[in-house]
């Protein structure tokens, strides 16, 4: 069988095969401008929907924030199980902090080499002090300033890292570690990491579920929309189909559709979360006043909001796909 | 060109067309006639591959048309311009656009598209009214509209079902004038109609139905000719 019917080669076109990739994209340009002018013409219909896919992408996304500053207010940290070694003062007379603090780097290379660890940090006696400075607010330096010299010991801030037998691991890493002779004492509070641990886990399952369930929502909201305009353009498509329209090009309209409802929904959403985090920094700056404290607040980052377009689009094409690919190649001249 | 071989066509235990045997030559123009509920517009959508008989085989250009499936049902759509009693054109966009759509959807660079489009207007008369909305013009120029969408992009073989069912005497030989100087462009036509009148004052095969079985015309497909010289007992000139 011939690929194309019949000899006259009018009916296509002969062109090169830029000038096919440029009328395929000149195309797909077009149907993205009519998909979108499209959206506006029933602007309340739209406005409605765009609302529902904004909630529903804004409410996971809003959780994902609360759990990252909670998460941050309490250092709480992911990747493990934190803990400090406190060192010594330097007590060898005629020794320079530079040769402490480089003995101090030494040290915390060995640390590194043992088991169950998953990441060391040098903190010098004056980083410590920087630190204090930062999380006391401005309130606090005079007083700081006001001491003789820091009183702060040097530490070396060492992460545990995840696994089914942290309660040992740790245990028997903060024995090797005491026993140290640079080492002053081993802090570290397992039972408040493991608690946090598990409410934070619990809440990243109950927004994992919540994301699933809401993302199902978005493609079932899209889907129905797509639905709706495929029979609104019945006739359209039928014309076209007897045009000669293939079943991919009569479904592409649509398809951006999809994209620009799930695209849009998300843009709105993630309007409406930096809506919610620039309040949350309004009302916590009295409280950082009243406190003299720097709260710092978690916002969203680039990279997860571009997911989360990225996402929704991608929603919005399954969810225009599905009924696409079902309605259209239904919808038959007779 | 177009060739049917034994095709019947059964819609529900409803039967359409009984064993249907004709071959249209290249550049041949026949019109297909019969009373209502003949089987007329069931032929033509065996053509278009509307729908697939429920016997025997139709062949466009020595292909078989059952074989024809996917995208590939699209693509020898291309290759086969329609024209309808009622139009079918859209009312969302004007002339031009409406008459570009064919070409749209086969893939032409828009400068090709906009000359073609042009050129299809020109020939039925109505490049003025390129950026008009089909539902302000006349019927009669709709009809044309919709014929110059069906050979905007140059296919081989035009159908058409009544295309002049809803105009007057006068329009109704403009169009058929129209449609045969298409037919001496060398594009192959068959046109279905009730207008004996029409039919009777132009030199063409008529295929004749009569529920659903071809009395007349068909026999005469292996020499057309024989056809045009031949006495006018099958209606098929004047
Ligand atoms: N989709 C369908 N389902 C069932 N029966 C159909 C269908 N289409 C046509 N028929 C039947 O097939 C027969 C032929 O119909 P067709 O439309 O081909 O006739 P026609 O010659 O075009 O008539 P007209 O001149 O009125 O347009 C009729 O009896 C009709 O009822
Ligand atoms: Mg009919």
């Amino acid at each position: 069988m011939r690929d194309t019917p019949l000899k006259q080669g009018a009916t296509s076109p002969m062109l090169s095969w830029r000038d096919q990739l440029r009328v395929w994209r000149d195309s797909h340009r077009l149907f993205a401008k009519q998909s979108f002018d499209r959206l506006w013409e029933k602007p309340l219909a739209t406005l409605v929907t765009l609302t529902m896919l904004a909630i529903a992408i804004a409410l996971p996304t809003l959780l994902h924030l609360g759990v990252k500053n909670v998460s941050s207010w309490v250092s709480y940290s992911d990747s493990g199980l934190e803990m400090t070694a406190y060192l010594h003062m330097p007590t060898v007379p005629g020794q320079s902090i530079t040769d402490f603090n480089s003995e101090g780097q030494a040290l915390a290379l060995r640390v590194a080499q043992l088991s169950g660890v998953k990441q060391v940090e040098f903190i010098s006696a004056e980083d410590a002090l920087l630190r204090l400075e930062a999380i006391a607010g401005a309130g606090s330096i005079d007083i700081i300033d006001s001491l003789p010299a820091n009183p702060l010991p040097a530490a070396i801030r060492v992460v545990v890292g995840q696994g089914p037998e942290l309660a040992s691991i740790a245990n028997a890493l903060a024995q090797q570690i005491e026993v140290l002779p640079e080492v002053e004492s081993v802090r570290f509070n397992l039972e408040w990491f493991q608690k946090a641990q598990a409410i934070v886990q619990l809440v990243l399952r109950i927004n994992l579920a919540a994301s699933v369930l809401l993302g199902m929502g978005v493609v079932l909201v899209i889907g129905n929309t797509v639905r709706v305009s495929i029979a609104s353009r019945r006739e359209e498509i039928l014309v076209a189909k007897l045009v000669g329209a293939t079943n991919a090009y009569a479904r592409r309209p649509f398809l951006y559709l999809g994209v620009w409802l799930g695209a849009t929904g998300a843009a709105m959403a993630l309007i409406i979360s930096f809506a919610c985090m620039y309040a949350l920094t309004y009302y916590i700056k009295p409280l950082e006043a009243a406190y003299s404290t720097n709260i710092s607040i978690q916002r969203l980052s680039a990279d997860t909001a571009l997911v989360i377009f990225l996402a929704s689009a991608g929603l919005g094409w399954v969810g225009s796909w599905v009924i696409c690919s079902n309605q259209i190649s239904k919808l038959e001249p007779e | 060109m177009i060739e049917f071989n034994s095709v019947s066509k059964v819609y529900r235990g409803q039967r359409a067309l009984a064993d249907l045997n004709f071959l249209l030559d290249r550049g041949e123009m026949a019109f297909l006639t019969g009373h209502s509920g003949a089987g007329k517009s069931t032929l033509l959508k065996l053509i278009m591959l509307i729908e697939k008989p429920s016997n025997g085989e139709v062949l466009i250009d020595g292909q078989t048309l059952t074989k024809v499936r996917g995208s590939n049902i699209a693509k020898l759509r291309r290759n086969i311009g329609f024209v309808y009693q009622s139009h079918h054109l859209l009312s969302d966009r004007n002339v031009f656009d409406n008459v570009a759509l064919p070409l749209m959807v086969a893939g032409f660079h828009h400068r090709d598209i906009a000359r073609r489009v042009r050129a299809a207007l020109d020939k039925v008369g109505l490049l003025s009214k390129e950026k008009q909305n089909p539902a302000t013009l006349s019927g009669g120029e709709q009809q044309r509209v919709g014929i110059a969408r069906a050979v905007v992009n140059k296919p081989p073989i035009l159908l058409a079902d009544e295309p002049t069912g809803n105009l007057d005497p006068q329009l109704s030989a403009e169009i058929m004038q129209l449609l045969h100087d298409f037919n001496n462009a060398g594009v192959t036509l068959l046109i279905a109609t009730h207008d004996l009148a029409l039919i009777a004052k132009m030199p063409h095969r008529s295929l004749i139905l009569r529920q659903g079985q071809l009395i007349g015309g068909g026999h005469l497909s292996d020499n057309a000719a024989i056809e045009r010289n031949a006495p006018a007992d099958l209606g098929g000139h004047s």
